[in-house]
Order: structure tokens, then C-alpha cells, then sequence
């Protein structure tokens, strides 16, 4: 039996908790009380003793603990109240009195609940005082997702997830944002953690990860002083268990299919409307008969009356991919282990890829993934850890680029050119040099590689012997990212037939060459190391905990000397009251070498706390509120990236080179001189921005079935890093500085409910999440005296802005009398804009803000399923409004530089025959600079909603099961992105990302059928 | 468990003594450091010449020329038309970009001027031995030079701008004055002055020869040349309402006794007869060496992007430029001959087909390729988006021989000065200083000297001594000057100094219609091919909307 009247473990708690547990210490402090000593035994529901189980006075000046037996024995003094309590258990109050000084007492399990990632720690949701929200590995492994970044779409409230491109293999981009975007600056996306060291997550399987939390507030990203400021992401990985080996297969095929491409005219139609576009431009027809639209009634010579649907002839209607996963996981009470190997392979669309002898030039994408996260208990307090992670990516591809090639597809007119005279000779024109044929199959191919190789170790030891709790951890992290490229190339040459039979050539034709040559080599890797010191102890009804670590991370990045590099200190304490009340303070003393000497270092705190209510006697026994709690923070946190291309702003740059294209060419030789200047002005006072965050939520769950979470939340950054570009007068002649000049306030709330239930053999649940958030300049690089209208103070950083229609010029005399257009010489038919500074000059002096941002303000997900006797169904929906989007490619501006066509163009305005009702200014053949420009004519509504996950599957039981070694067989079958409601359809143009198959890879629905095995 | 804890304290204190957040390697150079090696000294200078303007395809992928009554551009996607349409303003303007470059180019100057009596010298790079102090030398007047280039091409456009001559910071920038045009032209005048006490001298072949490879470089003849210009400008009506003839005087003082000087020295600098000799259409009009006609060119670069944008559309050109009839009807017969109206184009002055592709042209006599722009020929009108719109094709700068389908390139340089100018400088400037009427036959031999020297070269009938008012002289040598600078880059600011923007640059431009008759013969027939718009205040650019803005002292140009 162990007694620890211990004076440190006073003076350490008076010293760390000295505010909240006054009036308990008070009393405390009238000594010479009688004691009485008091025994008795501990055990669970079982009758099985429970050792180490905290017993003590309410205030925990007085605790000893229960030996293996369960048995205890403590004194105390008379009418006090004992608390037995230990992890993992409800604990429990018992009077003394003289009656009763023998206890026999049966502890309850606490219910399970989610460990929450939170900083440098876990916590339980209980005791969880800031916002965060989390995606736990069931909803993220289910979908055939490539990028670990998509998959966490429409799961998390806070979190925007949005495909910046289309879904080119290997090339996935997207946007992330943690409650919006809070700054000015270009860096707006949150610091993205796995497994505490810094890296990005796009190549990662999302096999891989245990749980994902989003750190939203202030209080919880304090701990990540420069870089928390956009709202962190923090990744766990899978780890071993004890108990028996866990086999995991899982096998995945399914084909990708384009969400929306562009529906251009065929030839006929073409013609006819260039024909009545020029005559809109006043210009008269060509004589040369391809412009007779009469040409295209098929019983022409195709060589010379092409009519071709481009998209058709290069691109397949689907793409298969596949992919194949195995996963371990298990150990034993020395070792465990999680293991992951996976594949997989995607195919691009284009057609004519095996043309080619030796080498295939579709797009293909494939990908290994593996994971070993291994823990060991060295000895009975030390736990040492080692994961091994990587990735090998390769991508083949032609060399010539998809956006490129999408951009030809979109822009080459149907009569253009014949694909090809023959086989040696393919079709060009003086405008379109470029054939689709060749850039496909004759350009020679590209192979990407990378591979991404993460390695941790990691030591945990207790230091019981020290004080009960205490524990010091210490980690090396380590991060290797290396691109290499191959290219093969070979031009083609393009012909165009002249009227006198003869061709002529643009481009040479050249053989592929033997060798290939590199591009592309990339080299970047990240160390860090972390270490400290961690403490959580519950002295009766007072659980307290604290931690203080030291970190530093260095980033070396090929070709970008010297290495970027951080270092600080964090920390944090906190207190509980009876599992009732909760106080966290935590902060971060940072430092990162963007900045100089004495602007580097920042301290950012934090406080927050919870008054856990159902904990509250008068709801303890209330089961229709199984838990309440109210939660509010304050924290400051920073962020001190730029870009990667401005280091050290806060000193002069000066650049001097030998011979180099700096220098000037001075005498007949084609020789540079030497050459040497002065870079960007600097400022030495340069230094962090930091975001300033309240925050209050509120979780409840009823009946255990029914859980609601509210949070909403005021940031407001200040000294946001821009380049003062305008309030430097340009006669400065040289590049305006970076500044700590604006701030941004951004505000919102974010609300996600659950509901789970069953009825008999019946499942089912639904989630749902909304967040909000708005953002406003407060202030901004603005001189005085700028109009109001092209005030960007007061708008949200990713305003949409432009001139603002009104109409169309109905006639001549319309544009005589309308304010003068400095944009274009208009005509009848052109759109009319409002002079909106009042000058009588239509010019961009009067743009305005139009709309919403274009980064939505809105975003929702709900997400709902059932189960019935091994059959499921559940579906995914997400949402995004205030929104909206420029409309500016070859597919809405019709005709523009002799572009292409859509029947969009039926609804121009034409004299006499479609005035009030065109849906379409006129057309024209000439780059309309009144019509083709950034108007709200182009901006359109940008919300939209998309069934990004629908899946059906059935898990087999059953006797025969039994009879084998299979533990759960499950086949299912799933589509993405089927279904998508927006404002487009007019424009036939993918919602979330516009340019689509434009002006580069479409974005893609896929359908997919699976098979999960787990042995 | 203890040794594990002390191990764990080891490893500790030892990473954290690994990073400390200063570089230990200065992978950048600092200001001392540049001026104190001789390689960056001298590269900061040969930097400084980065923002000379380079006029070839340079508003949008079309030729300065498209902006003023030479040429037209059938891109209607470049934003020259703004120049044309009335779309400038104080919020935009294509040219927008000079008033940065200039700025930029005038800041590297003023660094160098101070750190050559600072760093420069104390690093001891001037006084190491004497061809230091001569290279130093050249360099200091250099950059008053570029100095004085930079400056003059804002006042140009601006006219009332400001002058640095210091090394500017955010809040000194806000405190330069706004100077007039007056005012600039005189500190340009001056800037021209000094070079030229440290410049190299070409006119002084024996004694400072100029290398071949510091061609490119500015010398004494750049900045007489500058000079010359300058004061011309500072002469002209825009500026001169009350018609002081000193003005005009001091621009022909200038010019005479440069064109004086260079016919006593050993010739180096002259008219270069080579420009009308058979070779020269296979290079370039403008490939002439640095030390012929040419005062000051931008350096020499490899290209083809002129004639990917100029050349006729039938030879993988675009066919941007299309020279207008008002300049074709500039180009006199050949002395002794007329112009056949059924066949405009034989018989014209030899700058003619050196300076335009016409229909039935062949470029090379070494070719078959023949130029047709009749309609429905293969380079003619409405033939393409970019075929001509005027029925001519520029052919000056561009290098017919080039296999642009082979990605040829070949040597080009930009001529911002050369010795024609300062013949019709001297000519216009001595015009307009003599006589006090229209009337008053002008009788100074020199000023027919040297018209009729570009007249010779051209072939065409020269001027006798008398023959011609003061009227008629200033009509003669306008029009030799719109002859022999097209597309030079000169026309857009000649007639603005002339304050003649409403005669010349408003109403209709016209093209040739060109129809194959069935004959085979042609027949002509003028059209209307743009309506331009000009109102007098665009003699000057209006000052940035964003600089007025930052800088509320500045005051915007009249009538903006």
C-alpha cells in the first residue's frame, strides 16, 4: 500500500493551479485535524479487484491508491468525502462517517470515447475546451478516393475542400481552407501535420490514417504559433494493437468518366454563325468557299470540308483505374505493428496512344503506397516507436502538356483542318499550328517520378519514479520528397492545303531521339525533432495535466538555398474540476527565419475552457441529455509564410551574375555581359501576421442517439504581409516592399449534427455539417482618395469584381448617347455597361464588386446510410454557396480570335430578330475587348451541389463463412460525383472547377465496384 | 531507467544546439559587395541598359507604327487600337509599362552615378591602372546617358514629369516635384552634356576606337544625337505657342555642327549607301553595322518573332502591320519617272520596296514567291483573320530568307538613333528658325544639302537652292522625314509635336481594294479601312490614374 502525503506534489500543484483551487487549499490549512483511517476494497462490475485506483479527499491533499488485490487504506479526517477515480472509469463519492469506515466499492467503465487530436496531445471529447472537428478513418476509407485531400470533402465542419483543376492523373490539385480564408496574403492554407512533422498529404493513401482533426480556433492552434493561423490539420496514422493479427484486403476497379465537356458546333452551324459574326463586324465575307456554309452537307471532299468534333476524335468516353490494398495490424504486449502496401493505376482519355513503337503515350498514373508504423515496449515505461512510410509514383504522359492539349481541342474550329491528308502529313493552319493527332502521338512521351519517403522515430518514457504521470517523449521526423523526369521528344510537322494544290509546312518532322533527357528534378526534405515533457494526473476530483516541448524543423529545398528553418517552444496546462469545469491555457514561444534578428520570435497564448453540464448533478441521471457542454476560447497564433519566393524580405537583396541573361548584349556576338542589380526593396521591420480568435461552441448529444454541435467564431488577423505595390509610387523604380500593412476580420459559425439509431436489425445514420464564414478587408495596401467602387476595404479577399451590365446597345443611336465607351468601338448588340463613377467614360474606373467570392462563404455536407442484415447504402452530398465564378474560356466567349462555337450562340443578339430576349451579346469575330472582360454579364451564380459519393454493398455471413478463415467479406459497389446541381447547365461547365476539359483536364465522375476481405 | 532518462537529456540538449535561425552561408550578395567587385561594378551599368525600349512587335504583338497614321494592325486582338479608338485614359494605357521601366532604368542610374564616387572607388576599381580609369570614365557617361534616354522617353509622353537624379526611398519618392516639359528637356539636355565629356567618341576613330563588342554601348555620337532630338521636341509647336526661335535655333546649332564634325573626321559615321545595295534585302533593312548610320541601337539579339508577326500571311507570317495608303502615297517616282496609276508601284523611290510588301511584289529576285493581296489572293484581303486590311504588308525590319517553319532566327538590333534623323532635324529646325512667313522662299543652301542627301539615296528628285517657300520646305521635309522614318517609331510623336493629331490621326485611314481583273490585269481602288478618333489633349498622355493616386501633389495634364 502506498501513501503519499507528498509536500512536492503540493507545492507543484499550488503552484501550477494556484487560481482555481484557493478555497480548497484554505481549508485545507488548518491542520492538527483528527484523522481516521478508513479501509476497503475497489473492484469492477465483475468482482475483480482493480489496482491503482485513486482514492482520496475531494481535494486530493490526501490519496493513496489500491494495491493488486484491490484494497486500500487511507486517513483522512472525519465528514469528509472520498473520491475513487482512475482512467478509464466513472469515478465515484462516498461520505465518511464513524458509522462507516470500511468501503467496498464497484467502479463503472467510463463509455469509449474518441481520443481527439489536439496539439501536441490527445484528449477525450469530454474534455475538449477548443474546436476542432474530426473525419475518423470508417469515413474516409470508403470511397476510391486517389488523393487523401479529396476524400476529406464534406466530412468535417470548417473545413472547404475544392479541386483547383480538373482530375488529371497524378495531377490532382485542390484548395484546402479552414473556416475560409482569413488573410490577404497568397499563403491561405492551414499547416498540415501527419503525425506531428509537417508534410503534404496528396500522395498519401487514405488507408493510412486513423483519424483527422481540424483545429479551427485560436485556443487550439496557439501551440502552432507561425504557422496556425490558417487552421491546422493534424493526420494519425494506423497503429498496431494487442491482440491477434488483423489481414485487410481490399481490391478496388472502376472507370472514370468526364463530368462535363463542351458541346461545339459542328461545321454547318459553325460557318453559319462566323458568316453572320462577320457581318456583325461589318467586315465582309471571305470568298474562299470554306466559309459557304453549304460546303458541309457531307457530299464534299472531307480533306477539304472538314467537319470534326475534336473532343470525339481524341478523347475515349471512359477510363479504367484500379486499386489494391493490404494492410497488417496487430502485436502483442512488446510489439505492434500496422502495415500497408497498396497500388494503384489510373489511365487518362486520350485515343491514338499506341501509335508509337516501344512507348505509350495515354496518360497513366500509378502508385505504391506502404506504411510500417511499428510501437515496441522496450521496457515496462518505455515505449519506442519507428514508422516507415512512402510512396513511388509514376506518370506517363505525351509530351505534350494536358492543358495544352485540352486547349487546342477547345479552341480548334470544326472546318479548321482535316486531322490528317495522310498518314505522313497531318493538318494545320497558319493559325493552328498545333495538331491534337500530334501533339498526342508525335511529340514523344514524358515519365514522372516521385517518391515521397517518411521516417519517424519516436521514444515515450515514463518517469513514474519521478512523479506518478510525468512522462517525456522525444521524436526525429524526417520527410524526403524526390521528383525526377524523363522526356523523349520529337516535333511533327502540320500542312495546310492551298488552293493551288500546294501544302504548306509549319513545324519539321524529327525522330524521336535514342536518349532520353531529364526534366523535372526536384529534391526537398524536412527534418524536425520534438521532445518534452507531458503530465496528466487526476488527484481526486481535480484532473490536472501539462506539457512544454521543444521543437525545430529544418526545410532544405533543391536549387533554394540555404534551408528554411523554425524552432520554439510550446506548452500548455490544464485543469479539470470534477470532470465538470475545464481550463486550458496554452502557448507558443516561435520563431522562423523569414524574419530578422528581434522581429523572429513571437509568443502567442491561449485560454479556453468547457463547463461540462451534463457532469452537473441536476443532469447526471437525465438520459434524454446524455451530454452538454459549453465551450469557449480565446487564442493567438501566426503566420509567417509569404510565398517561397520572397526569402528574407526583411533584407536587401542584390544579385550579381557573370555572363548571364541579367546582364546585356553588347557587340555582334550573341554574348551576355556580366550583370548585377538590385532585388526588391527590403524591410527589416518585416514580422508575422497574427490572427486574433474568440470562439464559443456548445456539443450535445441526446438519448446517446442524437448528437448537435454549434461553434461560431470571431478572427481577426492583423499585420497582414502584402507588398505595398499600391502606395509606392512608381518614380521609386525599384519593386515596392512587403509590409505588415492590412488585416482581415472573418467571421462565421459552424453547426454539425449526427443522428444514429437502429430498429431491430435495422442501422442507420445521418450526419450533417454546415459552416459559414465570411471574410472583410479591414485594411488593405489603399492609398486615400481611391473611389469607393474599387475599394477592395470592407470585401471579402476573394471579391469578384468587374464592370456592371445593363443590357445590350440597342442601335447607333443608343451608343451615341450612352456615356462614351473607352473599352472597344461598339456596335449595336454589344453589351452596355453602367458608368458607375459618373465620368461619362465607360472604363474599367468603373468596376465594382460583383457577387460573391469566388472561394464559397457556405459550405455543407450531409452525408446518410443504412445497414439491414449485411446490405448497405449510404450516400455522400456536398455543398457550396456564395460563390461565384468568371466565366471567361473558349466555351462561353464564342467565336473570340476565330474560336469555336456552342449553341449558346443561338441566343445572340441580332437586329430586328432577338433583342430584348438575346441571351448572348452579338456575335463577333474580333477579341471584343467591351464585351470579353470581366463584367457581370460572365459572373455567375457558382453554387452548387454534388452527389460526390453514393455506394451500395453487401457484407456476407453465414455458416459458410464460418467454415473459412474470412473474419468479414464485403462487396460493394460506389459512383462519385453522379450527380451535380448548379446554375451552369446553360454553359454546360463543371461547377467546381469551370475551365474543365477547356483549358485542361476535365474533371471526372467515377463508378466503382469493390471487394473488402478481412481475415 | 535512470540512464535512459539521462540518455534522453543528452539527446535533448544535443539537437537543440544543432539550428539557430541565422544563415550561416549568405547566399546574397549586399550592395557593398556588388560595388567593390569589378565583375558586378561594371555588370550594374551593363544591367542599367535593360529598360531601353526594343520597338520591334512591342504594344501587344504590334508595331508602334500601328498606333499612328503608317500602318494599321489586323490583329484586332492587340490593345494598339487603344491608341486609335480613343480607349486611352488615365486608367489605361498600353504604354502604361514605360512609366515603370523608365523609373526602374532611371534608379540604376542614379545607383551607379553614386556608387562611383563611393564604393566604387574607395573598393579602388577605378585608379587601378589607366584602362580602368578610361572604362570608369566611359561608364560614368553611360549612365548620364541612359539617364537622360530615360528621362526623355517619359517627357515624351508625359511631358510634365518628374525628375530624379538620387537614389529614391518610399518617402522621398513622394516629395520629387513635378517638372514641365521645359524643365525635363533642359535637365536632359544637360544630362546629354556631361556624357559626352566621358563618353567614347567614334568621331575620334584614331585615338578611342570603339570595340566591336561595345557596340551597343552609348558614345558621344548617342548623346549628341539625344541632344539633338531633345531640343527639336523642346522647339516644336506643342511647347513653343509663342514660337521662340531661339528654341529652333539651338536645335539646329546642335545638329550642323554634329553633321559639320562628322563630315571632317574619318567618316565613320555617314548616310550608309550600303542600306540600296543588292545584298541588303537578304539580311535587313536595319542589319547596318553600328558604326555606319547608326548612333545608338539596342543590342543585337537572335529573332524571328518580326517576321512570325509581320511577315505576309502566305510566308507562316501574321501579317499584323499593314501599312496604310497615306504612307504609300508618300513615296515619290524615281527621278525622272511618274507613277502609272494602273500600276502604282514600279517606278517608285527604292525606299518603296524595301519598306513594303505590295501585291505582285517579288521579295527576292532569287525566289519565285510572289506577294498577292489582290481579293482572293494568296496573302490578300479577307484571305484570314490577319491578312492585310490595307492590301500592303511592312516589309522594313523583316527577313524574308528566314525558314520560319525551321525556327530560324537571325540578328536584329533596334535603331533609336541614326544619322538620317539629324539631317531632317538640322533641316526642320534651320526651316522654321529662318524666315517670318509661309511665304519667305527659303534660300539657306544647307538645309537643301541635306534633304536632298536622303533624296539621293532614294532616287528621287532633289530640291534646287530656292525653289521652295518656307511652306513648302516645312511640307517637303515633313514628308521626307514620314518617308524616310516609317515604322522608326517617329510619326506617332512627330505629329503630335506638330500639334497636327486632328489632321492626320482622325477620320478614316484607307487601304488599296486590289481586284484581279479576268484579264489578268489589276485594277485599284482606294477604301476606308479604320475610323480613328483625335482630340487635342492626347499631344500628352494623361498621368497615371494609380500615381496620382499614391501622390496627390501630382497634378494630372491638361484637358485629362
Amino acid at each position: 500500500m502506498k501513501k503519499k502525503y507528498n509536500k512536492i506534489r503540493k507545492y507543484l500543484l499550488v503552484i501550477l493551479f494556484a487560481g482555481f483551487s484557493v478555497p480548497y487549499m484554505v481549508a485545507q490549512s488548518n491542520d492538527k485535524i483528527e484523522l481516521t483511517t478508513i479501509h476497503g476494497t475497489v473492484v469492477d462490475k465483475t468482482g475483480k479487484a482493480i489496482s491503482n485506483v485513486s482514492v482520496s479527499i475531494l481535494d486530493a491533499f490526501m490519496q493513496s491508491f489500491t494495491n493488486d488485490q484491490g484494497n486500500f487504506t487511507i486517513q483522512v479526517p472525519e465528514k469528509s468525502v472520498l473520491y475513487f477515480s482512475k482512467q478509464g472509469f466513472i469515478a465515484q463519492k462516498k461520505e465518511v462517517n464513524k458509522q462507516n469506515l470500511t468501503f467496498s466499492v464497484v467502479l463503472l467503465p467510463e463509455r469509449e470515447e474518441f481520443q481527439y487530436q489536439t496539439g501536441y496531445g490527445t484528449r477525450k471529447l469530454s474534455e475538449l475546451t477548443t474546436a476542432v472537428s474530426v473525419i475518423s478513418a470508417n469515413d474516409l476509407s470508403r470511397s476510391f478516393v486517389t488523393s487523401t485531400e479529396t476524400a476529406l470533402a464534406g466530412k468535417a465542419t470548417g473545413l472547404t475542400v475544392l479541386s483547383n483543376v480538373g482530375k488529371e492523373p497524378g495531377f490532382e490539385s485542390n484548395s484546402i481552407y479552414i473556416r475560409g480564408i482569413g488573410t490577404e496574403n497568397g499563403m491561405r492554407s492551414p499547416y498540415i501535420l501527419v503525425d506531428d512533422v509537417e508534410r503534404g498529404i496528396g500522395q498519401m493513401d487514405v488507408n493510412e490514417i486513423e483519424s483527422v482533426s481540424i483545429l479551427k480556433d485560436g485556443a487550439s492552434n496557439a501551440q502552432y504559433g507561425q504557422r496556425g493561423a490558417n487552421g491546422t490539420i493534424l493526420i494519425t496514422t494506423k497503429r498496431g494493437f494487442i491482440g491477434k493479427p488483423e489481414i485487410e484486403f481490399i481490391s478496388q476497379l472502376g472507370i472514370q468518366k468526364p463530368t462535363n465537356l463542351p458541346a461545339f458546333l459542328n461545321s454547318k452551324e459553325y460557318v453559319t454563325l462566323y458568316d453572320k459574326a462577320l457581318q456583325n463586324d461589318g467586315l465582309s465575307l471571305p470568298t474562299d468557299s470554306k466559309y459557304n456554309p453549304t460546303m458541309y452537307d457531307g457530299t464534299q471532299n472531307p480533306l477539304l470540308y472538314p467537319n470534326i468534333n475534336w473532343y470525339n476524335e481524341f478523347l475515349n468516353k471512359t477510363a479504367p483505374q484500379q486499386q489494391y490494398k493490404l494492410m497488417f495490424r496487430g502485436g502483442t504486449d512488446f510489439i505492434r505493428y500496422f502495415m500497408l502496401f497498396s497500388y494503384l493505376d489510373q489511365s487518362g482519355l486520350y485515343k491514338h496512344t499506341s501509335e508509337n513503337k516501344g512507348y505509350n503515350t495515354n496518360i497513366d498514373y500509378n502508385r505504391f503506397n506502404i506504411r510500417t508504423n511499428l510501437d515496441a515496449s522496450v521496457t515496462k515505461s518505455l515505449l519506442v516507436s519507428l514508422d516507415l512510410a512512402g510512396s513511388m509514383e509514376n506518370k506517363n504522359m505525351p509530351n505534350s502538356s494536358a492543358g495544352d492539349i485540352y486547349n487546342t481541342l477547345s479552341s480548334l474550329t470544326p472546318n479548321a483542318m482535316p486531322i490528317q491528308y495522310s498518314d505522313s502529313m497531318l493538318g494545320g493552319t497558319s493559325q493552328y499550328q498545333k495538331n491534337p493527332l500530334g501533339m498526342i502521338a508525335r511529340t514523344g512521351n514524358r515519365q514522372d517520378r516521385a517518391i515521397t519517403m517518411q521516417i519517424k522515430a519516436k521514444a515515450v518514457q515514463q518517469l513514474d519514479f519521478i512523479t506518478d504521470g510525468l512522462t517525456a517523449e522525444a521524436a526525429l521526423g524526417y520527410n524526403g520528397n524526390t521528383t525526377y523526369g524523363l522526356m523523349r521528344s520529337r516535333t511533327y510537322a502540320t500542312y495546310e492545303s492551298q488552293s493551288d494544290g500546294t501544302y504548306t509546312r509549319y513545324g519539321e518532322n524529327s525522330d524521336i531521339s535514342l536518349g532520353m533527357s531529364s526534366t523535372n528534378q526536384g529534391f526537398t526534405y524536412l527534418l524536425n525533432f520534438y521532445g518534452g515533457l507531458k503530465y496528466n494526473k487526476i488527484f481526486g476530483q481535480h484532473g490536472v495535466g501539462g506539457s512544454l516541448r521543444y521543437y525545430q524543423a529544418q526545410t532544405f529545398i533543391r536549387g533554394d538555398n540555404p534551408p528554411y528553418g523554425k524552432l520554439g517552444m510550446n506548452g500548455g496546462a490544464n485543469y479539470n474540476f470534477d470532470k465538470r469545469y475545464f481550463l486550458d491555457f496554452s502557448f507558443s514561444y516561435d520563431g522562423s527565419d523569414e524574419f530578422a534578428a528581434g522581429h523572429r520570435f513571437g509568443f502567442f497564448p491561449a485560454v479556453s475552457g468547457a463547463w461540462l453540464i451534463s457532469n452537473e448533478d441536476f443532469l447526471k441521471d437525465n438520459h434524454t441529455i446524455s451530454f452538454l457542454k459549453l465551450r469557449a476560447s480565446y487564442g493567438e497564433a501566426g503566420n509567417c509564410k509569404t510565398s517561397g519566393l520572397d526569402r528574407y524580405a526583411y533584407e536587401s537583396h542584390w544579385s550579381g551574375f557573370e555572363n548571364s541573361s541579367g546582364g546585356y548584349i553588347f557587340g555582334t556576338g550573341f554574348a551576355w555581359s556580366n550583370g548585377a542589380w538590385e532585388g526588391r526593396i527590403s524591410n527589416p521591420d518585416l514580422t508575422w501576421e497574427t490572427t486574433h480568435n474568440y470562439n464559443v461552441g456548445v456539443d450535445i448529444s441526446l438519448l446517446d442517439k442524437l448528437t448537435f454541435n454549434l461553434d461560431g467564431f470571431i478572427h481577426n488577423r492583423n499585420n497582414v504581409i502584402l507588398a505595398l505595390v499600391n502606395s509606392s509610387p512608381l518614380i521609386l523604380g525599384a519593386t515596392a516592399p512587403y509590409a505588415n500593412t492590412g488585416s482581415v476580420l472573418n467571421k462565421g459559425f459552424e453547426a454539425g449534427v449526427t443522428y444514429k439509431n437502429n430498429i431491430n436489425d435495422l442501422n442507420f445514420f445521418l450526419q450533417g455539417n454546415v459552416s459559414f464564414a465570411r471574410n472583410k478587408i479591414t485594411k488593405t495596401d489603399e492609398v486615400d482618395g481611391l473611389p469607393d467602387n474599387l475599394k477592395r476595404t470592407g470585401y471579402s479577399v476573394t471579391q469578384q469584381r468587374g464592370m456592371l451590365a445593363t443590357g445590350y446597345y440597342k442601335n447607333q443611336e443608343d451608343i451615341d448617347k450612352s456615356p462614351y465607351n473607352a473599352l472597344y468601338k461598339v456596335r449595336p448588340g454589344d453589351i452596355k455597361y453602367q458608368d458607375v463613377n459618373g465620368d461619362n467614360i465607360i472604363n474599367s474606373l468603373d468596376e465594382v464588386a460583383i457577387g460573391s467570392p469566388s472561394v464559397p462563404e457556405w459550405t455543407f455536407g450531409l452525408s446518410a446510410g443504412v445497414d439491414y442484415k449485411g446490405f448497405d447504402i449510404s450516400f455522400l452530398v456536398s455543398a457550396f454557396a456564395g460563390r461565384t465564378v468568371y466565366l471567361n474560356n473558349s466555351a462561353v466567349w464564342l467565336l473570340k480570335d476565330n474560336g469555336n462555337a456552342t449553341a449558346l450562340a443561338y441566343g445572340a443578339w441580332e437586329a430586328g430578330v432577338r433583342e430584348d430576349d438575346a441571351t448572348y451579346p452579338r456575335l463577333t469575330t474580333e477579341s471584343n475587348t467591351n464585351n470579353y472582360r470581366s463584367s457581370s454579364y460572365w459572373m455567375k451564380n457558382g453554387n452548387f451541389l454534388r452527389l460526390s459519393n453514393l455506394e451500395v454493398g453487401y457484407s456476407f455471413s453465414g455458416k459458410w463463412l464460418k467454415t473459412t478463415k474470412i473474419k468479414e467479406l464485403r462487396i460493394y459497389a460506389n459512383g462519385q460525383n453522379l450527380f451535380t446541381l448548379d446554375y451552369l447547365s446553360d454553359y454546360n461547365l463543371d461547377p467546381e472547377v469551370v475551365n474543365a476539359g477547356i483549358t485542361g483536364y476535365p474533371n471526372m465522375k467515377l463508378f466503382n465496384i469493390g471487394l473488402n476481405v478481412k481475415f | 531507467m535512470k540512464r535512459i532518462t539521462i540518455i534522453l537529456t543528452i539527446f535533448l540538449l544535443f539537437i537543440t544546439g544543432c539550428i539557430s535561425l541565422d544563415k550561416d552561408v549568405d547566399t546574397n550578395l549586399t550592395k557593398d559587395a556588388v560595388f567593390s567587385d569589378e565583375r558586378y561594378a561594371s555588370g550594374f551599368l551593363n544591367s542599367a541598359y535593360r529598360e531601353i525600349i526594343n520597338g520591334y512587335n512591342r504594344i501587344d504583338n504590334a508595331m508602334f507604327a500601328c498606333a499612328s497614321d503608317e500602318a494599321i494592325c489586323s490583329n484586332s486582338a492587340s490593345s494598339v487600337h487603344a491608341f486609335n479608338n480613343g480607349a486611352i485614359n488615365q486608367a489605361y494605357n498600353p504604354e502604361a509599362d514605360v512609366w515603370k521601366n523608365m523609373y526602374t532604368g532611371i534608379r540604376k542610374t542614379n545607383m551607379f552615378l553614386g556608387e562611383l564616387n563611393n564604393t566604387i572607388k574607395t573598393a579602388g576599381l577605378i585608379d587601378k591602372n589607366s584602362i580602368s580609369i578610361a572604362n570608369y570614365k566611359r561608364m560614368k557617361g553611360e549612365a548620364y546617358f541612359l539617364r537622360a534616354y530615360y528621362h526623355f522617353e517619359l517627357a515624351k509622353r508625359w511631358g510634365n514629369i518628374q525628375l530624379v537624379d538620387t537614389v529614391l526611398t518610399e518617402e522621398s519618392s513622394l516629395a520629387v516635384k513635378q517638372s514641365t516639359f521645359t524643365e525635363a528637356i533642359r535637365f536632359i539636355v544637360k544630362d546629354c552634356d556631361t556624357a559626352m565629356v566621358y563618353l567614347q567618341n567614334p568621331l575620334l576613330a584614331k585615338s578611342q576606337p570603339i570595340t566591336v563588342d561595345n557596340y551597343g554601348r552609348a558614345t558621344t555620337a548617342s548623346a549628341i544625337a539625344l541632344k539633338s532630338r531633345a531640343l527639336l521636341y523642346l522647339a516644336s509647336p506643342w511647347n513653343n505657342s509663342v514660337e521662340d526661335k531661339k528654341l529652333w535655333k539651338d536645335a539646329a546649332d546642335v545638329a550642323i555642327a554634329f553633321i559639320n564634325s562628322v563630315n571632317g573626321s574619318s567618316n565613320l559615321i555617314a548616310l550608309d549607301p550600303a542600306v540600296f545595295s543588292a545584298a541588303m534585302p537578304t539580311i535587313s533593312y536595319i542589319s547596318i553595322p553600328y558604326d555606319k548610320e547608326v548612333l545608338f541601337a539596342t543590342g543585337y539579339d537572335n529573332r524571328n518573332d518580326i517576321e512570325i508577326n509581320n511577315l505576309p500571311i502566305s510566308f507562316s507570317g501574321k501579317g499584323y502591320t499593314n501599312p496604310t495608303q497615306e504612307l504609300i502615297d508618300c513615296f515619290d517616282p524615281i527621278k525622272g519617272k511618274s507613277i502609272d496609276p494602273m500600276n502604282p508601284y514600279a517606278n517608285r523611290d527604292r525606299r518603296f520596296n524595301l519598306y513594303f510588301y505590295f501585291n505582285g511584289q517579288k521579295p527576292l529576285t532569287t525566289r519565285t514567291d510572289t506577294v498577292f493581296t489582290y481579293v482572293g489572293g494568296k496573302d490578300g484581303l479577307g484571305r484570314s483573320s490577319t491578312a492585310t486590311k490595307t492590301g500592303y504588308y511592312m516589309r522594313k525590319f523583316t527577313n524574308f530568307s528566314l525558314n520560319l517553319s525551321k525556327g530560324e532566327t537571325s540578328r536584329r538590333a533596334w535603331i533609336h538613333f541614326r544619322f538620317a534623323e539629324i539631317l531632317l532635324n538640322y533641316c526642320e529646325a534651320q526651316n522654321e528658325y529662318l524666315g517670318s512667313s509661309d511665304d519667305d522662299i527659303v534660300s539657306d543652301a544647307t538645309i537643301y544639302d541635306q534633304l536632298n542627301k536622303l533624296r539621293t539615296r532614294g532616287g528621287v528628285a532633289t530640291y534646287a537652292t530656292g525653289s521652295l517657300t518656307k511652306g513648302k520646305m516645312r511640307q517637303a521635309i515633313h514628308k521626307e522625314r514620314r518617308v524616310e522614318l516609317a515604322f522608326e517609331e517617329h510619326r506617332f510623336w512627330d505629329v503630335r509635336r506638330w500639334k497636327e493629331g486632328t489632321l492626320y490621326f482622325n477620320g478614316t485611314i484607307h487601304g488599296m481594294q486590289i481586284s484581279k481583273n479576268t484579264d489578268g490585269k489589276y485594277s485599284y481602288a482606294v477604301i476606308g479601312v479604320e475610323n480613328r478618333v483625335y482630340s487635342p489633349k492626347m499631344d500628352w498622355y494623361p498621368i497615371p490614374y494609380t500615381e496620382l493616386l499614391k501622390n496627390p501633389k501630382l497634378k494630372q495634364n491638361p484637358l485629362w
